[in-house]
């Protein structure tokens, strides 16, 4: 009886640990966490004898998503110096392809931050070390498969009753599956329209797609900018990509010249004109005058 | 007493707002519509374009589409001719400063080309912002004196700046055989001269007269501060105008 009663004491303190956000459990149960195509913060510390994070979880396997960013706080817990290395090829922890393929930090300390994309690296597990201890701090590094979405131009000017268009790629690293898109429009207005053709992409390992995003207008558009969100999603993966729209409008008004210079002649040239002309005709009278009596 | 008064009053108020009682004139109108879209070489709008001719097209009216590469001097010269009941002028309009009123065209304006038209007044050099390239434009003269044919009891939309800045161009039009004639009086932005025009059209085409529909589409068109353009209409006896339905 009194064993069936730490058993229900044990399943319930397993059953309280398994509804608590992982995030609390961080002090209890160290773990690096999973991101997806965001900025990730890893703090990694060194000991040449107990290896990365010898204190708590001794070369922890990292775990990361094609194309997130890794922010690595970097630093010495011996006090000796270290250097990271992530092995982006698998050839070794060598600092010959440092930094690419093989991203690496400079040695420290002092601590640092050492910060990567991972865009470079095909999906898979490598391995990260130390490169002055390669032996005892090393740890394998997963990059899960993902795919990222780009848009070009990421900004249009619409004028008003206009539209216009962006092209969204979406690229595999890795990942394989159907990517459905969906756009919003913020702040959120009925006169701003958008569309995605086709609003499903499909994408092999490696591969890339296109999607045309057109955005249109009213003249009630309200003037300003916009922001319109396309979101790409796959089961549990969904990325983001954003396209600043600003609505313009311009008035509809000229100037007219109604003397164009080309047929305006100088007052000076008008005048000499005007003289000559009423000489000549005075000139002209006078001489008639004259053949009249003697006609 | 109070029944009479009431009944009076209701009778007056149906017979005085009523649409459905047109004209003769109003019966002439042919159902023929022209959008002459100058414009859009600069600020293209197919939405207006489309939901203009959707209106249009829904009651009856068949639309004829002029862009840019259209709207020459010739097509004003040849326009009351072609037998359009309504045509909506989307043209740059000059006027804002003081001068001429003048419909632009698309056609470059060339020192050597229409010089008799030119020493005449019947069409100016129009600038557009800041461009170098500068066009012709078509004025009230040329309305009156270049123009062929007659407008049959069109009712014409001005979508530019300042087409009501004076009477000038409206008189003109008025001369030439139009019925009424539509416009802003002050400078316009794109958004708001769209909307108008939308707004206008919409009103006019389920029967409200032009006097109402005026009014309504100023109140409900975007504004272009700092401007506060009013779309207005000239003859000022023309308020009462509606369009038939073919339907």
């Amino acid at each position: 009886m009194v064993k069936l009663g730490y058993l229900a004491v044990a399943l319930s303190i397993f059953l309280v640990l398994s509804i608590i956000p992982g995030p609390l459990l961080g002090p209890i149960i160290p773990k690096i966490p999973d991101a997806r195509a965001a900025t990730l913060p890893i703090t990694l510390r060194g000991f040449a004898n107990g290896g990365w994070n010898a204190t708590t979880n001794p070369n922890p396997t990292i775990t990361v998503h094609a194309f997130d960013t890794i922010k690595l706080s970097l630093g010495s817990g011996d006090g000796i110096q270290h250097q990271f290395l992530l092995d982006g090829n698998n050839d070794g922890s060598g600092t010959v392809d440092c930094p690419s393929p093989d991203p690496c930090s400079v040695v420290f300390p002092p601590s640092i931050i050492y910060t990567f994309t991972v865009s470079n690296i095909a999906a898979g597990t490598y391995t990260y070390y130390c490169t002055i201890h390669p032996t005892t701090m090393k740890g394998s590094f997963v990059v899960a498969p993902d795919f990222s979405i780009n848009a070009n131009p990421s900004t249009l000017n619409i004028p008003t009753g206009s539209f216009g268009t962006s092209q969204m790629t979406l690229t595999s690293n890795g990942f394989s599956g159907t990517v459905s898109l969906a756009s919003t429009v913020v702040p959120s207005t009925p006169t701003i329209t958008t569309t995605l053709k086709p609003t499903s992409v499909p994408l092999n390992p490696g591969g890339s797609g296109t999607s045309t995003l057109n955005v249109t207008t009213t003249p009630f558009t309200p003037l300003g900018s916009y922001s319109v969100t396309v979101t790409g999603t796959s089961g549990a993966l969904s990325h983001s990509n954003q396209v600043t729209v600003t609505v313009t409008s311009g008035t509809i008004g000229g100037t007219a010249r109604t003397n164009p210079q080309g047929l305006t002649l100088p007052i000076g040239l008008a005048t000499t004109i005007a003289i000559i002309i009423g000489l000549t005709g005075i000139y002209i009278r006078r001489a008639r005058k004259k053949r009249i009596p003697q006609a | 007493m109070i029944t009479l008064t009431l009944v009076l009053a209701g009778s007056f108020l149906f017979l005085t707002r009523s649409p459905p009682l047109y004209s003769p004139v109003e019966r002439s109108r042919p159902f023929k519509a022209a959008l002459v879209d100058e414009v859009s070489a600069t600020n293209p709008d197919p939405y207006l374009a489309a939901n203009v001719t959707n209106t249009l097209t829904r009651i009856g009216y068949t639309v004829d589409y002029y862009g840019p590469r259209d709207v020459t001097v010739d097509l004003f010269k040849n326009l009351p001719s072609k037998g359009y009941g309504i045509i909506i002028l989307r043209n740059h309009s000059t006027g804002l400063t003081g001068d001429v009123i003048a419909l632009v065209t698309s056609e470059p304006f060339d020192s050597g080309k229409y010089v008799n038209e030119q020493q005449a007044g019947l069409v100016v050099e129009a600038r557009l912002g800041s461009s170098n390239t500068t066009y012709f434009g078509v004025t009230p003269t040329f309305v009156r004196e270049a123009m062929q044919g007659t407008f049959p009891n069109t009712v014409l939309v001005v979508t530019g700046c300042a087409g009501l800045a004076n009477s000038e161009m409206a008189q003109a039009f008025v001369a030439r055989g139009a019925e009424v004639y539509v416009s802003w009086d002050q400078i316009v932005l794109a958004n708001q001269s769209d909307g108008g025009a939308i707004l206008l059209i919409q009103s006019m085409t389920t029967g409200h007269r032009v006097d109402d529909a005026v009014i309504s589409a100023t109140e409900n068109a975007p504004s272009s501060p700092p401007y506060s353009s009013q779309l207005r209409y000239y003859p000022l006896d023309k308020g009462g105008v509606v369009l038939s339905l073919r339907v």
